[in-house]
């Protein structure tokens, strides 16, 4: 899949189920039978893909609520939409 | 005719046979499968000779296996009912693991082909564990009462040297059916004790056999253990949310293991060590 853009809209894959246990997060993708290890920062990001706020919003969003490193941010976050949608537990409309 | 019944977690098929030698390879292969089941079967196996004189494996009237070796028969038969045991199983967790009991303690092995269950499922019986299965486990929802597909082991040839010093003078037994890919080997020719038990899992070891690694037993976190066992789940099609919360929740409360070992020197202490403690 190619790389996320920042006006792509990404949508969380719906069938995936996500379990959270301790400060851990499990994503499991029926529809290719994996299951993701992620941490809680990278759940919180899945479940803003929906498919309606660019992924510049979500980026600007999450900027806001956490002050600091914005350039650090930024970079962590596109990661993780990129790995998300490797993964196909987003797409994007 | 005879027919043998197999049961397995709420999954029940039927096998056909219309000789002694076929009735006699059913019995020996599925000696430890219930035949008293929940549900009727819903598949139906049979073995027959056709003009040729070849064995004839047909599920619902569609061949399966035809030719004239009966190990490859076995094989087909086995690999063909554990397909349609599985394929219908929605009441538990189904998993792609080996299971043994030490003491009453379960434990299981989940892993994918290659990984070296049978092999180090065959070296814990002959160390005075009970052995269960090499191949499926199931676990009713909510539940560590592990039910086993109890078969004999089945012993690929790049072990057979290890699996003959276990053997011993048994290793040319007659009950040791030999096969293209795999032997299939019944566990009492390795230890004669060996009892069949329904045991409560206490703890989970996912092996992996490396020759060229360094002994290692690394405790996983449940969600490293959750993302495993989802790996090794074999049902998850047939289950609510695809069975991953039900696995979640047996990832928290059992305890975990990755062990990985060139042989195994080590192995034993380390299981028993844990289990005693446990």
């Amino acid at each position: 899949m190619s790389e996320i853009k920042l006006d792509d809209k990404p949508i969380r894959n719906e069938s995936c189920h996500m379990e959270e246990l301790d400060d851990e997060v499990l994503l499991y993708n029926p529809t290719n039978n994996k299951t993701l290890y992620i941490n809680k920062s990278a759940s919180v990001i899945w479940q803003l893909c929906n498919g309606e706020q660019t992924a510049e919003q979500i980026i600007t969003m999450i900027q806001e609520a956490y002050p600091g490193d914005k350039e650090g941010l930024h970079r962590d976050i596109l990661d993780t939409l990129n790995s998300l949608a490797d993964n196909d537990a987003v797409s994007v409309i | 005719m005879h027919t043998r019944t197999l049961s397995f977690g709420d999954s029940s098929i039927e096998i056909i046979t219309h000789s002694d030698e076929t009735s006699d390879l059913v019995e020996m292969l599925f000696k430890g499968v219930p035949e008293e089941g929940v549900n009727p079967p819903h598949a139906r196996l049979e073995i027959s000779r056709d003009r040729d004189d070849d064995y004839r494996l047909t599920r619902d009237e569609k061949q399966v296996y035809k030719g004239d070796s009966l190990a490859a028969l076995a094989n087909s038969l086995m690999d063909t009912s554990i397909y349609n045991l599985a394929d219908k199983c929605s009441s538990g967790l189904l998993f792609h693991a080996a299971c043994l009991s030490w003491k009453g303690k379960g434990i299981i092995l989940p892993a994918q082909s290659g990984h070296g269950k049978t092999t180090l499922s065959a070296w814990l019986l002959s160390n005075g564990f009970d052995y269960l299965t090499d191949e499926l486990v199931y676990l009713p929802l909510e539940s560590r009462q592990a039910m086993c597909f109890g078969r004999p082991l089945n012993v690929k040839y790049g072990a057979r040297e290890i699996i003959d010093g276990l053997l011993g003078d048994n290793k040319d037994d007659e009950s040791i059916v030999a096969g293209p890919i795999a032997m299939l080997v019944p566990p009492r020719l390795v230890r004669a004790d060996n009892q069949t038990v329904e045991p409560e899992v206490n703890m989970v070891f996912f092996p992996h056999y490396r020759a060229d690694a360094e002994f290692s037993l690394e405790k996983l976190t449940a969600a490293q253990t959750g993302m495993s066992l989802m790996s090794c789940l074999v049902n998850a099609r047939n289950l609510s949310a695809d069975g991953f919360p039900a696995t979640v929740s047996l990832a928290r409360k059992v305890p975990a293991y990755q062990l990985t070992y060139p042989d195994f020197e080590g192995v034993l202490g380390t299981i028993t060590g844990l289990l005693d403690e446990s």
